[in-house]
């Protein structure tokens, strides 16, 4: 090795962003090669919130497992058990009443708003404008409220049962969710005034651009995607529930650039179509029970040897789940694959040659949601580190 | 004897001016609260957090230059009150001597060489880099911030003294500002280095929450940190005073009225505040640290020429 | 009284660290800051650096991958110090109870001063128990 070559390995400092870090909310670890304040490698570490969850549902019963799906992220919760009771009912064979699907869908949307709200306010954060932080929040807090008044919960909702819905949407509340979300709408405006905003556009205006070319071979998902100019939507491409008949009442937003600025603004874009597809939605509901008669212990114990793969389109993008029922009351393969998964390998091209500057907002512009991508990772990516920790703990278990 | 009375009264001076800055520092983030719709931290809370962190475990990283790591916020603290003392005595007491503003320029500059030498003896790399990008932040404002002080010297008869800066405006019955279109152009290139030198939103770049955890100030813990915080309130502060005696001075107050001069070049100074500190922090996003370099050298660069060509044509 | 323990009363910072939560909780401890419920009026700040903190705010029952870096967390606060657990799964391991990767909950191995249950708790809840950990520095 000659002198100038060793000169060039000192000057590298490995940056370990995370597990533990402010600007992420979840342990992920990002370990950022950096020459001269420009990142030159980036490694993602996930596993560091694996739980079992895969593990733990193939051991409980189809009832309780309703509720640990649930459980796997707490901002697609009502995503997550759509598609889990999809599946279910799949394999059951059971048709639930129209109003349920109904208020599924509504649910979804609702969740849909305030994730997408959370992620205004997150990139704000991280660019240091508090105060756009500040007021994403505050219009959050009403769509929260909305889902409290139709569930009773702010964040799992366990509105989902096989065969139909727990809650209903009387008319008081129907007016109420119309009153609120044109409150939210007149916010949302605001909000995307502050974007043009030119300190705001200077951090996030060619930021970690993912050309399309690059986004369909790494296969991204959901806004990351159409962010890159792909039309990539499950609630079109392969509609499921109420969207089947309701794909005119909401436009697939696709922006061309790439960039942080579009991946943000298909957030605000898609709650405004959010909005108008629940006020469709709410206008057209059929009066119908909101779930079937049977109680479901009893259900599950009738739900046969199959297996179904369940897709909707969470928040974040596609998720789907594969489930294989034992028969007897339940799992023997829960498999689930998050949006995330996918969209977190595009941050190494995304960051690459940036500063250490565009860490935290590239980061959160494809909306990570490391709780989900854990459970999926243990079997492939971690798979050397977990298995020397865990041996232990698994021997004993198993 | 009077002399005896007037060390009294500079040392009493002391912790009168750390409870002003204290108190403006909790004015400010009370109104940054209210602009984003929230109650807010009562005013005092920069006190109970001073007060709190002076009773908690020091902790000292092994990595950590010993020695310097606790020398260095103490030396902070020191400089920026001694620099804020001086404004202060001279509107008291009439305290004059020659060469006071090349003192307090001196103490600033110290102030932000202990943050950056904190940062670099912590032995941390989150401090490493905040200690780099500390160094081109001060290379960034501490030029132009110079640079007015001598426009300012330069336009008030070749004075380096606060008090013949003050009897120049008290004479012409005008702020300095006011009179000269150049030391208008000075004031405004003063008033936009004042928040990077405050460390607030668009120029926070060394303590970048989000990016950097806290930059220099990461490893540090209890009483020292709560002196940095002390030194960099104490200097906001300061610039703020600052900019008021040079360029707005409220020339109908008599500079004999002793205490009343000084509130009311405080209120002066906490609207300065206000309009340089609070606001962009409020309304702006963070910069990088290339785009704030650029931002400094090109901007001010350009105004204080301007300002100089203005002087030399003799307006 | 003395005027330390007065002043600490009145400024707790706090540091979030997340063992395994689902995000519910971290979200609701962000969204106790926002205008709504405004934990700052209390004096309470998210801080980025463990050694600024006084309070722990600990989500998510521990994962053994976790679990180390929680500890080391943990001793690089300085004194005096308290840890809030906030949501079920902190305080008991919630829904996750079985897990062979699970080593939680914290209180096992570590001393935990408040206990928030909810699943996730309501930012009230977590207000109200970062305000009753304060009754430890008094």
């Amino acid at each position: 090795m000659d002198a100038r070559n060793i000169d060039y390995e000192y000057s590298r400092l490995i940056l370990p962003v995370g597990p533990v870090h402010p600007s992420l909310k979840e342990p992920v670890n990002l370990s950022v090669t950096v020459v001269n304040e420009e990142i030159v490698d980036v490694n993602v570490k996930l596993n560091y919130i694996y739980r079992g969850i895969e593990y733990l549902a193939e051991r409980r019963n189809i009832a309780q497992t309703i509720y640990l799906v649930e459980r796997i992220c707490g901002l697609c919760s009502q995503a997550h058990s759509l598609t889990f009771i999809q599946a279910l009912e799949e394999i059951a064979n059971i048709q639930p009443p129209e109003r349920a699907e109904f208020i599924r869908v509504i649910c979804a949307e609702l969740e849909r708003i305030h994730s997408h709200m959370l992620l205004l306010g997150v990139v704000a954060y991280d660019i240091g404008l508090d105060t756009l932080f500040m007021y994403a929040f505050k219009s959050r807090e009403t769509v929260m409220d909305l889902l409290e008044k139709i569930s009773g919960k702010r964040v799992h909702h366990d509105l989902n049962t096989i065969g139909g819905v727990r809650f209903d949407i009387d008319e008081d509340l129907r007016r109420l969710i119309i009153k609120e979300l044109k409150y939210v709408k007149r916010n949302l405006d605001y909000i995307s005034e502050v974007l043009e905003d030119a300190t705001v556009e200077n951090r996030l205006r060619e930021v970690g651009v993912l050309p399309s070319k690059i986004a369909e071979e790494l296969s991204v998902v959901g806004p990351t995607a159409r962010g890159s100019g792909l039309t990539k939507d499950v609630r079109f491409n392969r509609s499921y529930s109420v969207y089947r008949d309701y794909k005119n009442s909401f436009k697939i937003v696709v922006l061309k650039d790439g960039d942080c600025l579009a991946r943000v603004k298909i957030r605000v874009l898609e709650v405004y179509e959010s909005i108008s597809l629940i006020e469709t939605l709410l206008d057209n509901m059929p009066d119908t029970p909101i779930r079937i008669g049977e109680r479901i212990l009893k259900i599950i114990k009738r739900i046969p040897v199959g297996e179904a793969i369940s897709i909707v389109e969470a928040p974040r993008g596609q998720l789907a789940h594969y489930v294989y029922t034992n028969g007897g009351e339940g799992l023997k393969r829960l498999s689930v694959r998050t949006p995330t998964i996918p969209n977190i390998t595009a941050v190494k091209y995304m960051l690459m040659h940036r500063q250490i500057a565009d860490i935290p907002v590239v980061f959160s512009s494809i909306d990570p949601c490391i709780s989900c991508a854990n459970r999926v990772t243990v079997t492939d990516a971690a798979k050397n580190k977990t298995i020397i920790v865990n041996l232990e703990n698994l021997r004993r278990r198993m | 004897m009077v002399e005896l009375i007037e060390v009294a009264a500079i040392l009493a001076a002391i912790p009168l001016l750390i409870l002003v800055s204290l108190l403006a520092e909790g004015l400010d983030r009370k109104i940054y609260a209210r602009m984003q719709g929230r109650i807010g931290p009562p005013i005092l809370q920069p006190l109970y957090d001073l007060i709190k962190l002076a009773g908690k475990e020091r902790i000292i990283p092994v990595t950590a230059k010993r020695n310097i790591f606790i020398i260095a916020p103490y030396i902070a603290f020191l400089f920026s009150i001694s620099a804020l003392v001086i404004p202060a005595v001279t509107l008291i007491s009439n305290l004059n001597f020659t060469g006071d503003l090349i003192l307090i320029a001196y103490m600033m500059v110290t102030v932000t060489l202990m943050y950056i030498i904190g940062g670099a003896v912590s032995g941390n790399p989150y401090s490493s880099i905040g200690m780099s990008r500390a160094i081109v932040m001060m290379l960034a404002y501490e030029i132009p911030l110079l640079a007015c002080f001598i426009m300012v010297a330069v336009k008030s008869g070749l004075t380096l003294g606060l008090y013949n800066i003050i009897m120049v405006q008290i004479e012409s019955r005008q702020p300095l500002a006011f009179i000269y279109p150049s030391i208008a152009l000075t004031a405004a290139v003063f008033l936009l280095c004042t928040p990077a030198a405050a460390e607030v939103q668009p120029f926070d770049i060394p303590v970048a929450k989000t990016e950097i955890i806290h930059g220099p100030l990461t490893e540090y813990t209890g009483l020292y940190l709560a002196l940095f915080k002390l030194a960099k309130s104490n200097q906001t502060l300061l610039l703020n005073i600052l900019s008021v005696i040079l360029f707005f001075y409220p020339v109908f107050t008599p500079l004999n009225s002793n205490l009343l001069n000084l509130i009311i070049v405080l209120t002066i100074a906490l609207i300065i505040r206000f309009f340089t500190v609070t606001i962009p922090r409020a309304v702006f996003a963070r910069l990088r640290v290339t785009e704030a370099l650029k931002l400094y050298w090109i901007t001010a660069s350009i105004l204080i020429l301007s300002a100089a060509i203005l002087t030399g044509l003799g307006v | 009284m003395n005027i330390t323990g007065k002043a600490r009363l009145k400024s707790p910072w706090l540091f979030h660290l997340n063992t395994g939560s689902c995000n519910g909780c971290d979200i609701e401890i962000l969204a106790a800051l926002t205008p709504r419920y405004d934990a700052e009026r209390f004096g309470c700040m998210l801080v980025a650096s463990i050694r600024h903190a006084d309070i722990l705010l600990l989500t998510g029952p521990v994962t053994t991958q976790m679990h180390e870096r929680l500890l080391r967390v943990y001793e690089q606060m300085p004194e005096p110090k308290a840890v809030v657990a906030v949501g079920s799964c902190a305080v008991s391991g919630g829904v996750y109870t079985g897990s062979p990767v699970v080593d939680g909950p914290a209180d096992k191995f570590m001393p935990v001063d408040v206990y928030v249950a909810g699943c996730p708790p309501r930012p009230e809840a977590i207000v109200k128990g970062i305000l009753e950990a304060l009754r430890k520095f008094r």
